[in-house]
């Protein structure tokens, strides 16, 4: 074997090992009631330190896929969804479950995520160069009002009470000014603290809010408490009919999850909801749905996995995380100095060209490890939270200080984590707070630099045409929002969706 | 407590931290930035007190009779003082490993008294505890070459 060909089989082996322990830490936590997708990335994005940019975010990535699966296999087995996203798939994964196998309903779920993390992916191929073609047209003004629309998309779709999604936005966006000024150095709100003069450390703050906050939440019931899961017939496969039959619904759920991925706040719980009415109105039984259709389980579970790959798009092309998770993998291009954005397509095609073949290859990957491990996966739910709480405490504790070797980081987690506790308990919105920390600097970078270049003159941000049509967005957005406040007030019972 | 007390102690805690923001930036000047870095942070600090105000504001017009529920507050409490007072031996005496193995048996120990903890379950906890360490000591020393 000659040199050159052993350099390239390195880092082939490492991308491949980095994808496969991104897949099974996404599949465990995904499976997991209450553990979830925004922890088992919390958790590996410290390991991103140690990686190449492009592992790193593959690893990340695929654990994001893997977790957006495995929601459903508690969905199926316990009728307990494992992720928020994998809610439509219960009432049809058990009634399968109950009346054919828990294997099939299995099967169903996991060829649905396959097709859609597909088309999701190859979505994402294909508009990505047009996109960050055309967004290299756009100004600092732009992209100020760009950073500001996902802002209030996330106020307006993702949070129950826009007053209060709209204090954790404010309240992200002032933890996000912590450190040297972009512009001139200068500390700010560091409060003479050395540590914080790179800003907080967002895995300490991203552990603070996800991991250890909801491990306060998980002990509130009986810690001893093992589930019953129904393992017989896990063999999961589909013959070709079967697959054929429902191919329809994954296909519309994938484009379905795609498109809704790209609107910044909204993922894959809508997605979900949207692709399983969109699939019940285009079948030919829709009196199967509710009562175990495979169509049913194939599309939402399609849905979600398109999401990602649709969530991709705005940020890589654009540099605006548009859910929690996109924000937390944000971190890790932070980590290793990359600024997502339409430049770094143009400056960095190869990394680009390793994230879009490594994002199709999550989802080969994905169905592989689903096909092989998934019953392992079902066994895994029985683990009582009296193992998992101590585990994620002491995972996420050595994470934080495997990547600073800083003290301080710990205690800023610990106290991130009592503020998010009392922000989940008074329905405050953690993906507004993540969101706002992450596009704080683009935000204030964008504003600032546009008014430099105009000398201070503020009709910059309404004069251009793009900016004209953004700030219209934006309008229609907030009514939108006022308008569905007043409604839910108006008629008790009824909740507005919500991702967090 | 009361949802509305919770709600207003955290609107005014929030309040401070606008405040605080307020304070910290107050003497940053520009050099040749059209609004300087404490423009932001500024706006940012009155943001939040205008927007707590207002949440407060509607806490009390609404005045929910709702209690705030905290399910297994001791267990949330006696965490939390575990995790803060691991972290601080820690930092002070070193022996992550030692400490670590310690704080987890002791957890898992204490979260079994939801149900009975026994000689036998205490064992089998510090037999896992012991191998998990194990690993992550072979993952982060040998692999990562993290110290601890």
């Amino acid at each position: 074997m000659d040199l050159l060909s052993a350099i390239e089989l390195w880092p082939l082996l490492t991308g491949v090992m980095s994808i496969a322990l991104g897949l099974f830490v996404g599949m465990v936590f995904g499976a997991m009631p209450g553990l979830g997708i925004t922890i088992a990335i919390s958790i590996l994005l410290p390991l991103s330190f140690t990686m190449s940019p492009v592992n790193a975010i593959l690893m990340l990535l695929a654990c994001y896929q893997a977790a957006e699966y495995a929601g459903s296999i508690s969905a199926i087995t316990l009728g307990i969804p494992g992720t928020v996203m994998a809610t439509p798939i219960v009432e049809d994964g058990r009634a399968m479950a109950q009346s054919q196998s828990p294997g099939k309903a299995l099967a169903y779920s996991l060829y649905g995520s396959t097709v859609g993390g597909l088309i999701g992916g190859l979505i994402l191929i294909f508009f990505a160069q047009p996109l960050a073609r055309f967004a290299l047209r756009l100004g600092d003004s732009e992209f100020f009002l760009l950073g500001l629309l996902g802002l209030v998309a996330v106020t307006t779709f993702a949070a129950r009470d826009p007053l209060k999604a709209a204090i954790s936005i404010v309240l992200g966006m002032i933890v996000g000014m912590i450190g040297l000024d972009i512009f001139i150095g200068v500390p700010r709100l560091t409060f003479g603290l050395p540590q914080l003069y790179e800003g907080a450390s967002l895995i300490a703050v991203v552990v603070g809010l996800f991991a250890f906050s909801e491990v306060y939440l998980m002990v509130a019931g009986n810690m001893m408490f093992r589930r019953v899961v129904d393992t017989s017939d896990l063999r999961i496969s589909l013959s070709l009919r079967e697959f054929a039959a429902t191919a329809k619904a994954m296909v519309t759920g994938s484009v379905i999850g795609a498109l809704v991925g790209i609107l910044p706040g909204v993922g894959s719980t809508v997605s979900g909801w949207l692709s399983y009415s969109a699939a019940r109105q285009l079948s030919r039984n829709p009196g199967q749905f509710g009562k175990g259709s495979a169509e049913g389980i194939a599309a939402p579970d399609a849905a979600n996995n398109a999401t990602v790959g649709g969530a991709l798009l705005p940020f890589i092309t654009l540099g605006i995380p548009g859910t929690a998770a996109i924000a937390i993998i944000a971190g890790a291009f932070i980590i290793h100095g990359i600024q997502p954005g339409p430049l770094m397509i143009r400056q960095n095609p190869e990394l680009i060209n390793a994230i879009f073949m490594g994002f199709l290859a999550t989802t080969v990957g994905m169905f592989i490890i689903g096909k092989l491990l998934s019953n392992g996966f079902v066994r895994l739910l029985v683990t009582p939270n009296v193992v998992l709480v101590p585990g994620v405490l002491i995972m996420s504790i050595m994470g934080i200080y495997a990547t600073r070797a800083q003290f301080f980081d710990i205690w800023l987690a610990i106290g991130i984590s009592l503020l998010a506790f009392v922000m989940r308990k008074l329905g405050f919105s953690l993906v507004g707070f993540i969101l706002a920390l992450v596009l704080s600097p683009i935000i204030e970078r964008s504003f600032r630099r546009a008014l430099v270049l105009s000398d201070g003159d503020m009709t910059v941000f309404f004069t251009r045409p793009i900016s004209a049509v953004l700030i219209a967005f934006m309008v229609v957005m907030l009514v939108y929002s006022l308008v569905r406040a007043h409604w839910t007030r108006r008629t008790p019972g009824r909740r507005a969706p919500a991702m967090d | 407590m009361r949802i509305l007390h919770a709600e207003i102690v955290f609107y005014a805690l929030l309040a401070g931290i606008g405040g605080l923001v307020l304070w910290q930036t107050t003497g940053l000047q520009s050099r040749g930035d059209t609004i300087g870095p404490a423009a932001f942070p500024q706006a940012m600090g009155w943001a939040l007190i205008g927007l707590c105000a207002l949440g407060a504001l509607r806490s009390v017009i609404q005045a929910a009779p709702d209690r705030l529920a905290i399910p297994g507050g001791r267990k949330v409490i006696v965490t939390l003082a575990a995790l803060s007072g691991f972290v601080g031996l820690w930092q002070w005496l070193g022996h992550f490993y030692l400490l670590a193995f310690v704080f987890l048996t002791g957890l898992m120990a204490f979260y079994s008294l939801d149900e009975r903890l026994t000689w036998r379950r205490l064992g089998l906890f510090s037999a896992g505890v012991g191998v998990f360490l194990a690993f992550t000591y072979l993952f982060f020393s040998r692999v990562l070459r993290a110290q601890f």
